[in-house]
């Protein structure tokens, strides 16, 4: 299910002091197999929800993810869904340890202040100090990593909204019974307000400078009536590299689309539909293909865009 | 724009690296994290603050470190504690004189593929060599000259490897990042050109066809019936 991030921050207002009450042994006992670091608070909350798909969210995999997405997202011609659930718990665990890092930072000011009145402190404290500011050191470096890849790939998203606004335009006027757009999924709640915006801005722009001055019949920005099409669509066609990686658990001989050759390889196979061709994709190797042929196992994880 | 048109079509280098960066490397630390369990609880406040706790990496391996006990931390990660002599950078396998040696004759002797170098081995080569001179056990400058040569095979592979260039596929195995990544706008901008001439051709050769039907249909008559009319145009 999807998180609401306002939620989590409003339980991160509600719960501030609890991170200094979290017992920090905890953290040095798990490994990367297992779950949630079960000191921050949110990650409790998220899995009292009962949402099921938390149970593989250990950040370091979730990192991984968020770096696939991102590489993803910047190979390819068209905006790809939104994963609601993995930036959810991605920007609240950056907040946190935004707020976990100003904490240190604050101790170690005083710390400092505190040993420097002491007087004979001051000498056996620098190279102990040393040895404190390691961990905070990485653990900046880090955050201003993750923080890197999220930057880059809002900004990756919002190029690409920009770009085909008017064809989201499109998408989104299909809206089904219960009242939801296929948006809803494409774009995050912020991804969502900035379109809408920058699409009335534009439009607006558009109309008062050239399209008011037009003859009325070919007033419309989005005319599909005449020889050229007025509605810039994502090139579906447009070449990319992908690398085949199989399926994401690594169970070859579970996954339906995979067909076994005669040298015992697995491999997958395509369509060309515009050539008429069959391409069979093998496990490991990389490709220049069009990105309608690749789409659907982009979709489930088998291809990564390189 | 949002995103630098620079950026659009491909990444940049020091993106590269980045992605690099967050594989792991195999590392002798220089400092011990790991406390014992019992006699440690009496300390000073700031022992929280040794704590790990980091968010994309496994924090429990920074904090069992033992020196000189190898253990494997993120690219990244590794060249700070370098930068901050808190460790020693073990030199991946392939890195040394006898296995580039080898990989160089591999390429030299196969015309048509490419050896398996691992997906990083510009970048990471390159990294190590500014930032972890001193713990290569091979000559620096012999390892540069063959991660040169191999370069430098390689690419005119990948350049000869062009007029495969066609409007369906291409399969490249075994190809770094890096070239992948210098080669990207090249070969994409070329492929789509050959997409749309081949699908302008074959329009026109359906639009062809059809006008060939309908002639043959119509039967004789109306044929000549052309015939004449094109005739007495021309005079």
């Amino acid at each position: 299910m999807d998180v609401d991030i306002e939620d989590i921050l409003a339980e991160l207002d509600r719960d501030t002091t609890a991170v200094n009450r979290s017992d920090p042994r905890s953290d040095a006992a798990t490994d990367a197999g297992t779950v949630v670091n079960s000191s921050f608070p949110q990650e409790q909350a998220l899995k009292g929800r009962g949402s099921g798909a938390v149970a593989t969210a250990s950040s370091q995999e979730d990192y991984g993810r968020l770096v696939a997405h991102w590489r993803n997202e910047r190979c390819a011609p068209e905006l790809l869904q939104y994963p609601h659930a993995l930036m959810g718990r991605t920007l609240a665990r950056i907040q946190a340890q935004m707020e976990h890092l100003e904490m240190l930072s604050m101790d170690f000011m005083e710390g400092n202040g505190s040993e420097q009145s002491g007087g004979n402190g001051s000498s056996g404290s620098r190279p102990v100090n040393n040895n404190r500011m390691l961990p905070l050191l990485c653990m900046e470096a880090e955050l201003e990593r993750i923080k890197f890849v999220v930057r880059s790939y809002v900004r990756c998203r919002l190029a690409k909204i920009d770009r085909y606004s008017l064809y989201l335009r499109q998408v989104g006027e299909q809206v089904d019974d219960d009242g939801f757009s296929p948006l809803d999924a494409q774009l995050s709640r912020d991804e969502l307000v900035y379109f809408r915006r920058h699409a009335e801005i534009t439009l607006k722009l558009f109309n008062d400078t050239i399209l008011k001055h037009l003859p009325p019949d070919l007033q419309a920005i989005n005319d599909t009536e005449g020889a050229f099409n007025m509605v810039d669509e994502p090139d579906w066609a447009k070449f990319v590299f992908v690398k085949v990686t199989g399926p994401p658990d690594g169970r070859l001989d579970a996954d339906h689309q995979l067909t076994r050759g005669q040298d015992g390889e697995y491999f997958y196979q395509t369509t060309i539909h515009e050539l008429d061709e069959d391409i069979d994709l093998s496990i490991g190797s990389i490709y220049v293909l069009r990105y309608n042929v690749i789409k659907e196992l982009l979709a489930d994880g088998k291809v990564v865009l390189v | 724009m949002s995103l630098p048109s620079h950026l659009q079509e491909t990444f940049s280098p020091e993106e590269v690296q980045f992605v690099v960066e967050n594989q792991k490397i195999k590392i002798f630390p220089r400092i011990t994290t790991n406390r014992r369990r019992n006699g440690r609880t009496g300390d000073a406040s700031g022992d929280d603050s040794n704590q790990w706790k980091m968010l994309t990496v496994d924090g429990s391996v920074l904090d069992n470190m033992v020196a000189m006990r190898s253990t494997e931390v993120a690219l990244w990660l590794a060249l700070l504690l370098k930068q901050q002599s808190k460790c020693n950078i073990i030199i991946p396998g392939w890195l040394t004189v006898k296995s580039l040696d080898a990989m160089l004759q591999f390429e030299k002797r196969n015309k048509d593929r490419f050896g398996t170098l691992p997906w990083d081995w510009q970048v990471l080569s390159e990294i190590l060599f500014k930032q972890a001179a001193d713990d290569f056990s091979d000559p620096i400058h012999e390892l540069r000259n063959r991660i040169q040569d191999l370069k430098e095979i390689r690419q005119m592979k990948v350049l000869q490897g062009l007029k495969f260039m066609n409007e369906s596929h291409l399969q490249l195995d075994n190809l770094g990042l890096m070239e992948i990544n210098e080669m990207r706008p090249f070969i994409v901008d070329i492929m789509d050109k050959l997409r749309e001439f081949h699908a302008a051709v074959n329009v026109q050769s359906a639009v062809d066809d059809d006008a060939g039907d309908e002639d043959m249909s119509m039967g004789t008559g109306i044929y000549s019936d052309r015939d004449i009319s094109a005739s007495s145009r021309t005079h």
